[in-house]
Formats: C-alpha cells, structure tokens, sequence
C-alpha cells in the first residue's frame, strides 16, 4: 500500500514537472511573434535612397539586397533624442549577436548643412563602426524624407545652437525583399527592437 | 581630531544634499558623445521637499562652452527641441526628472570628451519663489544607459 502510494506521488510530481516544462519552455516556441513595431504591408518594392554615404561613394537601397536595413533620420548636433536612439540601435545589434551581420543601420542626415560625410562617419562609428551615414543636397534628402513620409523641418535656434531640426524620430525597416516592413517608435527598447529585427532575418 | 572628520562628514553631508536649499539632487549623469558630435546632454533628478516652489534657471559646466535648457517632445511622431527660457519649474513638493527624451540640459560646443566614467562638475542655478537664487554644486558622471 505504502508502495503504491509513493509510486503514485511520484508520477504526480513527474507530470507536474513535464506540465510546466510544456508550457514555459515548449509552447512559447510556437507561439506567433509579435511585433513591438507597426507592421506596413506592402507588395511594392520600399522607395529607393540614393544619396552620398559617410564612407564617400553614393549609395542606394538596392545596394544593401539580402540585409534588413533599419532607416533612422537625424542629425549630430542633435543632443539627446538621437544619441538615445542610436544607442538603443547599437544595444540591439549587441543582443542580436552574429546575426546582426545582416542588418544595415542608416541615419541619413536632415542637417546636410553641417553633417558631412566625415562628420557622419566618425559620429556613427562611436556607436557602430557597421552604421552607415547617408546625405546629399537639401533637396535630394527632403525627396527621400518625402517618399518615406518623414517630416524634418529646421527651427530657429538661439544665438549659441543657431538653428535645431524638428524631425520624425520613427526607425523604418527594410525587410530582406526590400518591402517597408515596419515602423518603430523611438522609444523602443533595444530587447523589443532586437525581438524584430532577429524575426525578420 | 574626531571633530574634524565629524566636521568634514557633516560639510560633506550637505554638500550631497545641495546645500541648505532642501533640493535633493540625484543621479546626475551624462551619455558618452560620439566623437564627431559638439553637443551633449545632462540629465538628473531633483526633489523638491520644501513647501516654496522653485526653479532651475540655469546650468554651467567647464565640460562645455554653454548651456541651455532644452525639452525634447514628440508630437505626431515628430520629435522637435523647445528650449525652456524661463527656466524649468520645480514645483514645492514635487519631483522633476531631466531623462532621455524630455527635459534635459544641451551642452553646446563640447570641451569634456564625455568618455565614459568620466565625472564632470556641474553648476546649476536655482531661483525659488521669494526670487532667491542660489548655486548647487554637483559631479555628473558619463554613462551608457
């Protein structure tokens, strides 16, 4: 009897264990990704970027086939929103390990006047020498902002900043196929924004 | 001897605590700066336990040639600076926090490398609602948060 009862303790306590290991461990596996980020769901391929980049050539979209490419606008003179993103971009890229190879990070410049390619170069490299910097003519970057339906607009400073740049702080990322995939707000954390990117490649 | 150093405890004491304002200032700290970039931003936390409002009119710093306090804000996905030129209110009773993507302090044409651990000393001037001001004396430190 005393057997039987401790047997039957035992595979009580097995099945338990194997209940919660199905459920902590196997079922979230299956369950769909969600994303952090607003999913576009577009057929047409994503507007094209062709502009100076911070390594000197010109470069286009199509030149990154077969990478995720995360599209961030901003300036360097930019104190706080900007360091703050590309930081968390930089802490996602960390957690995606390896992988992260096949995600391309551009900030194009809406701040022509004072971002140089060699200024966008050495900025971008603090973060991630991987992070890639892209700028042209006023006109060219507000054609670009445009097809992408970011907004920058140059407010009047004080004397010592002279002048600041409004802008939309949105990432913008470009699947493998080159679709406008998703649209991620600027206060995502680097785990969410890694969570997305590792779902897309 | 132990006088002194319960002199020193004491001096020390308050000037953690911000002197004799009743403002607590806490976690002051900076984001390293990229290389190329001539700007910064500082950021912290002040309480305000008194029962007199108060206000941060300004901030000073030999890690940068000026400053000025800015409020960064998002309206329609669109982020943009307002520079707060009548100073930042820290209303009596009340706790106002200078963090990413809001109130912070600009640093215009950086001279500190920002390099991360570095500590840089940082004046801030308040003004409370008898129209007194007085200068709290604090160390920020550069960190990657």
């Amino acid at each position: 009897m005393n057997q039987r009862l401790r047997t039957l303790a035992l595979a009580l306590v097995a099945g338990i264990a194997l209940a919660v290991l199905l459920v902590v461990v196997v079922l979230p596996r299956f369950r769909p990704h969600v994303f952090s980020g607003t999913v576009i769901q577009s057929q047409t391929p994503a507007p094209t970027v062709d502009l100076i980049t911070s390594t000197g050539e010109r470069a286009s979209l199509g030149d990154f086939e077969d990478q995720v490419v995360v599209l961030y606008f901003g300036y360097t003179f930019c104190p706080d929103v900007c360091p703050t993103t590309l930081s968390t971009l930089k802490k996602a890229m960390d957690k995606l390990g390896s992988s992260s190879d096949d995600v391309q990070v551009i900030m194009v410049s809406v701040d022509p006047e004072r971002d140089s390619p060699e200024i966008l170069d050495d900025y971008l490299g603090f973060f991630d020498p991987r992070f890639l910097g892209m700028t042209g003519t006023e006109a060219e970057i507000a054609e670009v902002a445009t097809v992408y339906g970011v907004f920058f607009q140059a407010e009047e400073g004080s004397v010592d900043t002279g002048y600041l740049v409004s802008h939309t702080a949105n990432l913008m990322v470009v699947d493998r196929e080159g679709h406008l995939k998703l649209i991620i707000p600027p206060d995502a954390t680097a785990d969410q924004i890694a969570d997305d990117l590792d779902y897309l490649l | 001897m132990k006088r002194v150093a319960v002199l020193t405890i004491v001096v020390l004491a308050a000037a953690c605590s911000g002197g004799d304002s009743g403002l607590k200032l806490e976690d002051p700290w900076a984001r390293p700066a990229p290389t190329g970039a001539t700007t910064a931003a500082f950021f912290l936390t002040i309480e305000n336990p008194s029962d007199v409002d108060e206000t941060l009119v300004s901030a000073a710093t030999d890690a940068c040639r000026v400053t000025e306090l800015h409020l960064s804000s998002l309206l329609d996905g669109v982020m943009s600076m307002q520079r707060q030129e009548n100073g930042i209110p820290i209303p009596a009773s009340a706790t106002v926090t200078l963090a990413p993507g809001g109130l912070h302090i600009m640093c215009i044409d950086r001279i500190a490398d920002f390099a991360t651990g570095e500590e840089l000393d940082l004046a801030l001037e308040f003004r409370d609602a008898n129209g007194d001001t007085h200068i709290e004396q604090l160390i920020a430190v550069v960190e990657d948060r």
